[in-house]
């Protein structure tokens, strides 16, 4: 049997860098060894696992010197986009106009975590009465209050409607210090009624034809202001051609996200994975070197596939996750516990579909807007869930709930229920808050007993 | 029985799915209705119209019938004549009495029995029948019971208020204020405005659509700021001396607002977290409401109020 | 002689304050733990401060109760909350306090003052016991020390742990841990202080002003006024007696309703008089 890939500690990566440096590794403008992440703040790392290959390298590299990159772009004459909400949708209307780049504003909700609360983003956002009961991802609010993060954008888009509370309550109080927000609806995605046109969208939803129509309005409302702020019509070809390099990441994620998840040895970690499946989403803020990225670890992982190399034993029990964690370690802790993640829903599937070409750019956009996942019912969600763990070869569910999120209390049990009832697959609900060494010990537990059920489903 | 709900907040979509619980083949129709949080644009309104329409098919499909526009402005007639009498009511009632006598206008307080073959069919029956609340004037024994003109004014804002929490009008009271502004979401602060007479005649669907659709200044509406507005207006013309917030524990909408109605009303606001109805909710509510009027009036003196009514001199 | 009284009846203890009116100065102050007969506790322990100085209860002209219990003791002339009597017995003590911190048995209170000691804001928190004295009874109860000597063993601390849990159950178990794990007491001591304190913080920071006045039995503990300082960035002065501000409060509310006189310590001040029967105040 071929020996498994160690996952590596920060201290580890520090002696394989070395050694790879040695050995001639050529990295980008961002690259470096991981350690010197927890030496500038987040030593969270300290705490991590992580691929031990030069393409896992690159990743984590590439994703942790975001902010550095943003301020490079300010400082170049490029315009700042916070996108809010939405996810996957705006950044692609964003980057079609050269001179624009687009992120979330939002991905601040990891700082606590990776910094192990040494940021004072959360603090900060307290002291505006935004507590503990609301979602983690009140950190942005601090992020903004403290300006110490990410370089302030120009101009927020937010979208609200079926969206999330905590977002759109933290977002409404970015008004309040001057802050310019353009608030976009997003309806909440309905069955057609009889008789209604209907629209199938990408991923397997079906929404009525004039829900498609209202969202088309919006984003033409978005592209406006995007073209005005960046001095320049956001026109058609302008689009398709932002589209094309959407689709370009999404297919490099489809085809990771395939090999990995049916492997038959897991040929990446859970960790490399989501922070992989992240890019679809802006791109980290530069979709020409996302698609580097993914490109990397995409050959990577064929390379090991054929060489029936992986990370975790062969029989470690395929889980499907469903929700990012507000804690990266819990994804090193499934595969302490003996399992392997074989499909994700990381509130985001519908930026892993390829956005349609053979219709209208606007329309293409608006139908794979409203195909979120979160914009529709906890059934069609469940639906979803229960499709791609079928395609993925998925024994068990976790559903991991972050603390505080106004939509989590009640659509865990909804989606549970709707996967038990569908799939007949066992399916465990955890909460993650986001450091989470506290419950470790309960987190490991639970973990284990999923493991423990789906190895014995196997007899 | 049926089920509306909207999607004015997270807890509220979720438990509609809850209630539809579709995967069990539940019988119970339940509605959705999308509620746009923007509001400033066109295509918002004519979500909101669209909406309506869809709901309106609901009706139909449990055996209800599209009313003919003469018949919606007759309707819409009654409830705006039963809505003009709550705005013309006696002076001096308690804050609960207008509160129910709102709820009561917005329809029954206490469920009547279903009635076969259709609840749809029912409602519109006993309209017809004249013995639904919006056929009959506001009764004139809700207000039998006045209030006093002294104590401190404040504003009650907040979410929707279950029957139960209705109690909180008497405790604010019983513990010395006069709550001037009734700001939670069944009470006047979510009342659509008078009908325009002519536009009820003309297109009365567009009228209602209208008058809704700018009913409601909502901390879910996105910018909120026609909440802002509203308030202003009343702290103004109620000479309102403290805002009393109720929200219920995990309603994020309200409790965000909490800060900022501090910072943007210029008034001392108090934050009521409550968990529903239950027996220790009131001793908490109480203390709270106590101090928050104790510390409203100058200092030494609510305390000294409280004394003097409290104690007479040995 | 025109004595007044304060009765605190709070959720774990009941602290009463008797009070010359005419003086300001405290006669009698003392405390006994809660119990079921709250009223019947209350007074006893009234009748026997005053039978400290030979006196009776008929003496008391006027009695003012306040906290969690103030209604059920039905002797009372006056209920008043605890939020305004703690307000009123700080600036009494401390007349430029321009927020108070409160941490008791079972809740924590951070009030905001105004110039004029009147209360501008205030914040509390009922519902959770992480920010509260239980956690620091939790705590003994596991190490088997007194609740009296964890300031001690916090001041051995070099290294103070990390308690990350949000729930005290919860931060019972990784209490349970740390020792297993070899963790000296010391350190979790003093981790615990710290979590309590950034609780509290997290309520207060809100509503901060200076300088802040830290009261309440958990004041009382050596060493959570340094962990209060840290968690709130700022120093925390603490009042003579930091339970009994809230009953002092009440009397002093007491002697203002039966001679109708100016009862803060600024006020009296200005008058000439001084209240006695409390250390000086701490330079501010």
């Amino acid at each position: 049997m071929t020996k498994l890939l160690q996952r590596l500690t920060l201290a580890e990566w520090d002696t394989r860098y070395a050694a790879l440096r040695a050995s001639g590794l050529g990295e980008p403008w961002y690259g470096g060894p991981l350690s010197r992440h927890a030496q500038q703040g987040d030593v969270r790392l300290r705490r991590l696992r992580f691929d031990q290959s030069p393409a896992a390298l690159r990743l984590w590299n590439f994703v942790l010197s975001e902010e550095d990159r943003l301020r490079q772009y300010q400082a170049s004459g490029k315009r700042l986009v916070g996108a809010m909400k939405d996810l996957g949708t705006v950044p692609v209307l964003a980057f079609s106009l050269p001179s624009l780049v687009a992120f979330y504003p939002d991905g601040a909700w990891w700082t606590p975590c990776l910094m192990e609360y040494g940021d004072g983003l959360l603090q900060a956002a307290d002291r505006l009465g935004i507590d503990d009961s609301f979602c983690p991802v009140r950190a942005m609010l601090g992020a903004f209050v403290l300006g110490n993060r990410f370089p302030l954008p120009g101009l927020l888009i937010a979208s609200v409607g079926a969206t999330c509370d905590d977002l759109a309550a933290i977002a409404q109080r970015l008004e309040d210090f001057g802050h310019d927000v353009l608030w976009w609806e997003m309806p909440h995605r309905r069955q057609p009624d009889p008789g209604e046109p209907a629209v199938e969208l990408p991923g397997g939803f079906v929404a009525a034809a004039s829900q498609v129509a209202a969202v088309r309005a919006e984003l033409a409302r978005v592209a406006g202001a995007l073209g005005r702020y960046a001095g320049q019509e956001l026109n058609d070809d302008l689009l398709r051609r932002g589209i094309c390099r959407a689709n370009r990441v999404r297919s490099l994620l489809d085809q990771l996200r395939w090999t990995v998840f049916t492997a038959p040895v897991c040929p990446l970690p859970a960790l490399e994975m989501l922070a992989a499946e992240m890019l679809a989403i802006h791109f980290c803020s530069d979709p020409a070197e996302a698609t580097a990225v993914l490109e990397g670890l995409l050959a990577e992982v064929r390379r090991r596939v054929a060489a029936g190399q992986g990370v975790v034993p062969k029989d470690a029990a395929r889980v499907f996750w469903v929700n990012p964690v507000a804690d990266l370690r819990a994804m090193n802790l499934l595969e302490d516990a003996g399992g392997r993640v074989c499909g994700t829903e990381y509130l985001f599937c519908h930026a892993l579909d390829p956005i349609p070409v053979d219709v209208p750019p606007l329309e293409a956009l608006a139908r794979m807007a409203l195909a979120d996942p979160m914009v529709g019912s906890p059934a069609d969600r469940a639906a979803r869930v229960v499709r791609d763990a079928a395609r993925f070869g998925a024994e068990g569910v976790v559903i991991s709930r972050i603390p505080g999120a106004s939509h989590c209390g009640l659509e865990g049990a909804l989606l549970a229920r709707h996967i038990r009832r569908a799939a007949d697959l066992p399916v465990l609900e955890l909460e993650v808050p986001p450091v989470l060494d506290p419950l470790e010990p309960t987190l490991a537990t639970r973990l284990e007993a999923l493991v423990e059920t789906v190895l014995q489903r196997r007899v | 029985m049926l089920a509306i709900a909207t999607t004015t907040c997270d807890q509220m979509r979720y438990a509609a799915a809850l209630a539809a619980g579709d995967d069990q083949g539940c019988t119970h129709p339940v509605f959705l209705m999308n509620i746009p949080r923007t509001w400033q644009t066109e295509v918002a309104r004519q979500f909101y119209r669209d909406e309506l329409r869809r709901l309106g098919r609901f009706f139909q499909r449990l055996g209800g019938r599209a009313p003919r526009p003469a018949d919606l402005a007759a309707v819409m007639q009654r409830y705006d004549a039963a809505r003009q009498a709550w705005r013309d009511r006696p002076a001096g009632c308690s804050a609960r009495q207008y509160a129910e006598a709102l709820a009561w206008l917005r329809g029954p307080l206490e469920e009547p029995e279903p009635t076969p073959p259709s609840v749809a069919a029912s409602a519109a029956h006993r309209i017809a029948a004249g013995t639904h609340p919006a056929s009959i004037a506001v009764p004139a024994d809700c207000f039998t019971q006045g209030t006093s003109e002294a104590g401190v004014r404040v504003a009650l804002v907040g979410g929707p208020l279950l029957h139960d929490d209705y109690r909180l009008y008497d405790l604010i009271e019983q513990a010395g204020a006069r709550i001037v502004v009734d700001g939670t979401e069944g009470g006047p602060r979510t009342l659509p405005r008078p009908f325009d007479p002519h536009a009820i005649e003309s297109d009365p669907f567009e009228e209602l659509a209208r008058a809704y659709f700018d009913a409601f200044p909502d901390a879910m509406r996105r910018p909120n700021s026609p909440l802002y507005h509203w308030l202003s207006g009343q702290i103004t013309s109620q000479q309102v001396q403290g805002i009393i917030v109720h929200r219920y524990v995990w309603c994020d909408l309200w409790h965000a607002e909490v800060a900022r109605l501090a910072a943007r009303c210029g008034l001392p606001v108090l934050d009521l977290d409550a968990a529903g109805p239950d027996a220790g909710t009131w001793p908490r509510i109480l203390t709270r409401v106590e101090a928050f009027l104790e510390s409203l009036v100058p200092h030494g003196s609510a305390a000294a109020a409280t004394l003097a009514r409290q104690t007479p001199l040995p | 002689m025109n004595l007044c009284a304060g009765i605190d009846a709070g959720s774990r203890t009941i602290k009463v304050v008797v009070l010359d009116a005419d003086t300001l100065e405290v006669v009698a102050a003392g405390a006994c733990d809660q119990g079921v007969e709250q009223e019947a506790i209350a007074l006893g322990l009234l009748d026997r401060l005053l039978a400290q100085h030979g006196l009776q209860r008929p003496a008391i002209r006027l009695l003012v109760a306040t906290g969690y219990g103030r209604k059920l003791i039905h002797e009372a002339h006056a209920a008043i909350t605890e939020i305004t009597c703690q307000a009123w017995g700080v600036r009494h003590q401390m007349p430029a306090a321009r927020t108070v911190v409160e941490v008791g048995g079972q809740d924590s209170k951070v009030l905001r003052l105004n110039e004029d000691g009147s209360v501008a804001e205030f914040a509390m928190n009922d519902r959770c016991a992480a920010g509260t004295g239980r956690f620091l009874e939790v705590l003994a109860t596991r190490l088997g020390v007194r609740l009296a000597n964890l300031g001690d063993l916090a001041r051995r601390s070099r290294r103070p742990a990390v308690i990350s849990s949000m729930c005290i159950v919860f931060a019972e178990t990784e209490i349970i841990g740390l020792l297993a794990s070899g963790v000296a007491p010391e350190d979790i001591v003093a981790g615990v202080q710290a979590s309590i304190a950034t609780r509290v913080a997290a309520m207060a920071s809100r509503h901060l002003a200076t300088p802040i006045v830290f009261t309440g039995g958990v004041a009382l503990v050596p060493g959570m006024d340094s962990a209060l300082s840290a968690a709130l960035g700022q120093p925390v002065l603490l009042p003579p007696q930091p339970q009994l501000t809230g009953a002092l409060g009440a009397a002093l509310l007491a002697a203002r309703r039966l001679l109708g006189t100016l009862t803060t310590a600024l006020d009296a001040a200005g008058q000439g008089a001084r209240p006695s029967g409390l250390r000086p105040e701490p330079p501010l």
